[in-house]
Parts: C-alpha cells; sequence; structure tokens
C-alpha cells in the first residue's frame, strides 16, 4: 500500500532504524524525521546520517510497518496538490485501524507515544477514545487492564454523583 | 483483551490524558469512578480547560445526544441541565450560553475575565 510518489528522485536519503528486537527498518529521512525521537538524535550531528543506526529502545518490530506505512501515506498527503479528497484519507485512516485489536493499538499508541509523533499520537489516541466513549466502566477498566481501587462505598457515591452519566451505554 | 493486565503494561499518565482530552463530557462523568487515578485527572482543572478548549468549536460541549434520541424532549431538557449544572460546579465554570434545542451548551472559566473571542463561535 506504500505510496510511490517520492520513486521519482532516486537520490532520498535512507536511515536506518532499529527496533528493540533487533530488527532493522530503511526509512526515507523525510519520513524518518516525523518522529521527534529521531530527529533530535540528528541534532547538531547532521553528518552522522548515512551509517548510523538509530535504536529505538521501546518499539517492537511487529508494529513497524504499520507506523511508517501511516506516515509515507500521510506525508504523501500533504504534498499532494491539489489536496487529496477526505473521503480519500478516510478509507486509508479506517482501513489502518480496522484490523487492529484493542492490544495493538495501545501498544501502537506507546510506541507513537516514545517516538513522539504528534500526528499519528493524535489519530491513535482518538481512535481509542472511540473504542471506549459508549462502554462502561468495567469495559474501560478491562481494556486498560486497570485495577479498580476504590472501595465499594467510594464507589457507590461517586456513581451516584453522576448517575446520568451511566445510561444508554453499548453492550460491553 | 486482559493481555494488557497479563503483560503488565503500564500506560503512561500523558496517554491516559490524550485519550480522556477526546471524549465528550459524559463519558468523562461515567469515567471518574475507574480508578483513583482516572477521578483524579477528569477532576482536575487544568484538564477541564483543556478538554474544553479541545471540544469542538472551542467553548462548545455536545452532549452526545445521538445516544439519547428516544428521550422525549422534557427528559433530554432534565439530562442536559444536570450535566451543565455539575460541570459547572465541579470545575468552576459560567454557563455562557444554553440552547435547549439542541442540548448545547458553552461554558466560560469563571476566573477568565478579558476573554478575546465573545462572538458566539457556533452561531454560524
Amino acid at each position: 500500500m506504500a505510496s510511490s510518489s517520492s520513486s521519482s528522485s532516486t537520490q532520498v536519503k535512507k536511515i536506518t532504524l532499529k527496533a528493540a528486537d533487533g530488527k532493522h527498518f530503511e526509512v526515507e529521512e523525510p519520513v524518518a524525521m516525523e518522529m521527534e525521537t529521531v530527529k533530535s538524535f540528528f541534532v547538531g550531528n547532521e553528518d552522522a546520517m548515512k551509517d548510523m543506526v538509530v535504536p529505538l529502545l521501546n518499539v517492537s518490530s511487529e508494529h513497524m510497518p504499520a507506523i511508517l506505512d501511516f506516515y509515507r501515506n500521510h506525508s504523501e498527503f500533504r504534498k499532494r496538490t491539489p489536496p487529496p479528497p477526505a473521503e480519500e484519507v478516510k478509507a486509508f485512516n479506517e482501513a489502518f485501524l480496522e484490523n487492529k485489536s484493542d492490544e495493538q493499538l495501545m501498544e501502537m499508541i506507546m510506541a507513537a507515544n516514545f517516538l513522539n509523533t504528534k500526528e499519528l499520537l493524535n489519530f491513535l489516541t482518538e481512535a481509542a477514545a472511540n473504542r471506549i466513549k459508549n462502554k462502561s466502566v468495567e469495559y474501560v477498566r478491562a481494556f486498560f487492564g486497570i485495577e479498580n481501587d476504590f472501595t465499594p462505598e467510594e464507589e457507590a457515591r461517586i456513581r451516584a454523583e453522576n448517575e446520568w452519566a451511566f445510561d444508554g451505554l453499548d453492550e460491553d | 483483551m486482559d493481555k494488557m493486565k497479563e503483560k503488565e503494561i503500564k500506560i503512561p499518565e500523558n496517554i491516559i490524558r490524550e485519550i480522556l482530552l477526546r471524549l465528550p463530557a459524559i463519558s468523562l462523568f461515567r469515567f471518574r469512578c475507574v480508578c483513583k487515578d482516572w477521578y483524579q485527572i477528569i477532576v482536575d482543572s487544568d484538564f477541564s480547560v483543556s478538554h474544553i478548549q479541545k471540544s469542538i468549536s472551542a467553548l462548545m460541549i455536545d452532549f452526545g445526544i445521538d445516544k439519547v434520541g428516544s428521550y422525549n424532549l422534557e427528559e433530554r431538557t432534565k439530562k442536559a441541565r444536570d450535566l451543565a449544572d455539575s460541570f459547572r460546579k465541579q470545575h468552576k465554570f459560567k454557563i455562557d450560553r444554553e440552547d435547549y434545542a439542541s442540548l448545547q451548551y458553552s461554558f466560560l472559566p469563571d476566573y477568565h475575565e478579558d476573554e478575546e473571542d465573545t462572538e458566539d463561535p457556533w452561531m454560524d
């Protein structure tokens, strides 16, 4: 699915990223520079770019292809004139999320957070919010693996104060 | 789903905040009782300011009315009032404008005196 719009310039510089489990990924420089964590690696060190491998200690290789796919497509969307129709962007975004489990989504959010990539982080946290917004408290605890640390009395009191917010939920 | 628990992935608070900021107000009231950390994040006044700024048209809160389609107008109005009132009390906001027909309210921080944009942001 990766776009081939940048293939016209054969001289695009590549940067090698190394995932937590040691796998290497060759990434076009502009795509890699979308990630602040990668970018900061080169600040004041521009000569190093050619052959240095950037270690990404907290990102498993499982999610790297999807993350790179997201950035390749979105940077192509941004560059295009006229801008792509909203439906095209929407279709890409929906397809991107379609087969991701809740667990995969959260792992990707952690990776985006570590990579400090705003656009992807915004997109994924929005997706997580959409998955939980109409769900019950119990569902949300399971979703995030959260232990309820309220006493039954405390929880009952908070629920009573916010009673009207518990109607019309989706099924778990 | 409980795999997250098994693997003991601890989700950093900044991520939880980012997700909560993208929820409608009604979900935030419900999720106060998820755990103590969430409660603290949600009732924090800086958080509510950020949440308001994030919501559509900057100062407008959408109550997720697609979920209350089955209620009659009276019920909806009461619900919206309750919601707006709790929000105002707990976060020191004053209600800037209310519109029962569409169940939309806008809030302004009570302490914010020189509000730059006094124009109604969602009239047009």
